[in-house]
């Protein structure tokens, strides 16, 4: 069994406005996975990362980091703070938010700069850009680049600490399909180099990758894996998702089970056909994935 | 008028943005660049106390000579600079000056009679102290935005931490200089929303009441982005101090500059004192 990261019991959460945002949310979060926090919009999911970052602090409830409790009282601490900062990244919804110096490098060197000194934190800054392709916007003002190159920015910024868990808020936003797939292809990778990732997403492809997810609307409404939430319509309803095309045209040739990728619904449909009616099936290219 | 809204404050936007955060000299290789962002700090708050101190016109006007000069010497455009000083003085003045210049608050010699009954008149006392006024604030602000455009602005920041300012009083400064910028962008992308959707001329009125309802809806965004801003920086290590890539070191030519300045100011202030 893997290690338990974080520990969420009964948590609740009111807005200074008096707005419930989370009731009673309990959940817990396993080393090396992937977990998707879906929801419909103001269903405090990003609340929730908040809280999971030690941003702010559930007015109910308990909420602890590889066993420490994640209170503001600990988090005062300098000591306790630099060794949790280190190990948890967050990845704001608006990269302009995240991105507030004068150059990338400089921005991608804030974390750093606070964990490290000045020669280590430059040799972690440029190489994290290196590997990113970022390395030439390194002197260029974070608010003049392309959505797509915020994005890698702040990925990058966040990157930059080596974080073991990195929490993710709406990743493949307002992102262009190049981009969006950079991103995917991002938190795969990141999963395989064994970061855990909490993704609060309305992405179906971002959902996909998770091996958990949990649905909240204010409470907590389901807890289990993508593939059975993507069986029932109630929960996706709930979500505001729509259930993806593929497999709406499997239930309309009277398939019910639930594909993740394209190759998965090749096999059933070839399966269910006997490879009759779809000879063209076999040219689809391996790891093409289920597009929203 | 709307138009006249409209265009002022793109204009003020991409002003601030452009000035506040190019930061284009800054890393230009010039004589104030070269120095210990200390150094120009103390230097810095020794001459805007000079400035704050002396008396009279000629010695405001050597004063004022002085960053013009310190401004080429650090590759600064001379029409630049100057344009982002008056740009901010007749801000910070013009409430206070303006009523100056009049009988009211200033008697004295009459020069241009506005009014007879109630006798309302600019005096000659009256545009003296205006004017002294005017060129004091011109010159401190000089002194402190020649070392905002001269020195990026972590360094700033750091050199202030590094003089035990209270890493609060940073964390704000810091803020501030982050958040205007998400202000300034949000205020001009609403206003193009608003006019995107407007199908018909706004009057004089309506126009300004459609431009306080934008602005109150812009701070009502801003203050939530402003509260990200600062958990963005606390969720990456953020801990109420500056840092900066730059690595600082006091040399010697930090000290004679440190130095010269002490003995310049000490005489400007003795010479406006005791000579002048």
């Amino acid at each position: 069994m893997s290690r338990k990261i974080y520990e969420v019991r009964d948590v609740s959460y009111t807005y200074p406005t008096g707005k419930t945002a989370l009731k009673d949310i309990s959940m817990e979060i396993y080393s090396g996975e992937i977990v998707a926090v879906v929801g419909p919009n103001g269903a405090g999911k990003t609340t929730l990362l908040k809280i999971l970052d030690g941003l702010i602090f559930p007015q109910k409830g308990e909420v602890r980091f590889m066993g420490k409790p994640l209170t503001e009282e600990v988090l005062t601490d300098e000591k306790e703070m630099a060794w949790f900062r280190s190990r948890v990244g967050f990845l704001f919804q608006n990269p302009d938010i995240m991105l507030f110096s004068p150059t990338v490098l400089e921005d991608v060197a804030f974390g750093p700069l606070h964990l490290y000194d000045r020669e280590k934190a430059l040799a972690i800054t440029e190489s994290i850009m290196k590997k990113l392709g970022i390395y030439h916007l390194r002197d260029r003002h974070p608010y003049n680049l392309s959505g797509g190159e915020k994005k890698k920015a702040s990925i990058a910024a966040v990157l930059a600490l080596d974080p073991e868990v990195i929490l993710l808020d709406e990743p493949t936003r307002d992102l262009d399909l190049k981009n969006r797939n950079y991103v995917l292809e991002l938190i795969q990778e990141l999963r395989d180099s064994g970061k855990t990732i909490v993704m609060a997403t309305h992405d179906l492809r971002a959902i996909r990758l998770a091996d958990r997810c949990y649905i909240i609307n204010t409470s907590l409404v389901f807890s289990g894996t993508p593939r059975e939430l993507f069986s029932r319509e109630d929960l996706l309803e709930n979500a505001n998702l729509e259930i993806p095309e593929i497999i709406r045209l499997l239930r309309m040739v009277g398939i019910d089970e639930v594909p993740l990728t394209l190759d998965e619904a090749a096999s059933l449909l070839k399966e269910r056909m006997n490879g009759s009616f779809f000879p063209t099936v076999e040219k689809i290219p391996q790891q093409t994935q289920i597009k929203d | 008028m709307s138009k006249l809204i409209d265009k002022t404050v793109e204009e003020v936007v991409s002003f601030i943005q452009e000035a506040v955060f190019s930061e284009r000299y800054a890393g230009k290789e010039g004589f104030l660049q070269g120095l210990d962002p200390r150094a120009k700090l103390a230097a810095l708050l020794i001459s805007i106390s000079v400035v704050v101190g002396v008396k009279h016109i000629t010695t405001l006007l050597f004063l004022y000579s002085i960053p013009l000069i310190m401004a080429a010497l650090s590759k600064v455009p001379l029409g630049y600079f100057v344009r982002r000083v008056w740009v901010f003085v007749p801000v910070f003045t013009g409430i206070i000056a303006i009523p100056v210049i009049f009988n009211v608050i200033t008697p004295g010699k009459a020069l241009f009679v506005i009014w007879n009954s109630p006798y309302i008149a600019v005096t000659k006392e009256g545009l003296h102290a205006a004017g002294i006024f005017t060129l004091r604030v011109a010159t401190a602000v000089s002194y402190a935005i020649l070392l905002t455009i001269t020195t990026k602005w972590n360094d700033v920041m750091k050199g202030l931490s590094d003089f035990k300012v209270p890493g609060m009083v940073v964390t704000i400064t810091t803020l501030t200089y982050r958040y205007i910028f998400l202000l300034t962008s949000i205020l001009v992308d609403s206003m193009h929303s608003r006019k995107s959707r407007l199908c018909r001329k706004l009057g004089m009125i309506e126009s300004w009441k459609e431009a306080g309802k934008n602005i109150g809806a812009v701070f009502i965004k801003t203050q939530m982005i402003g509260e990200d801003v600062y958990y963005a920086m606390l969720s990456r290590g953020y801990l109420h101090t500056a840092k900066s890539l730059n690595d600082f070191r006091f040399r010697k030519r930090d000290a004679l500059f440190l130095a010269l300045t002490v003995i310049l100011m000490v005489g400007v202030f003795m010479g406006d004192r005791w000579f002048i």
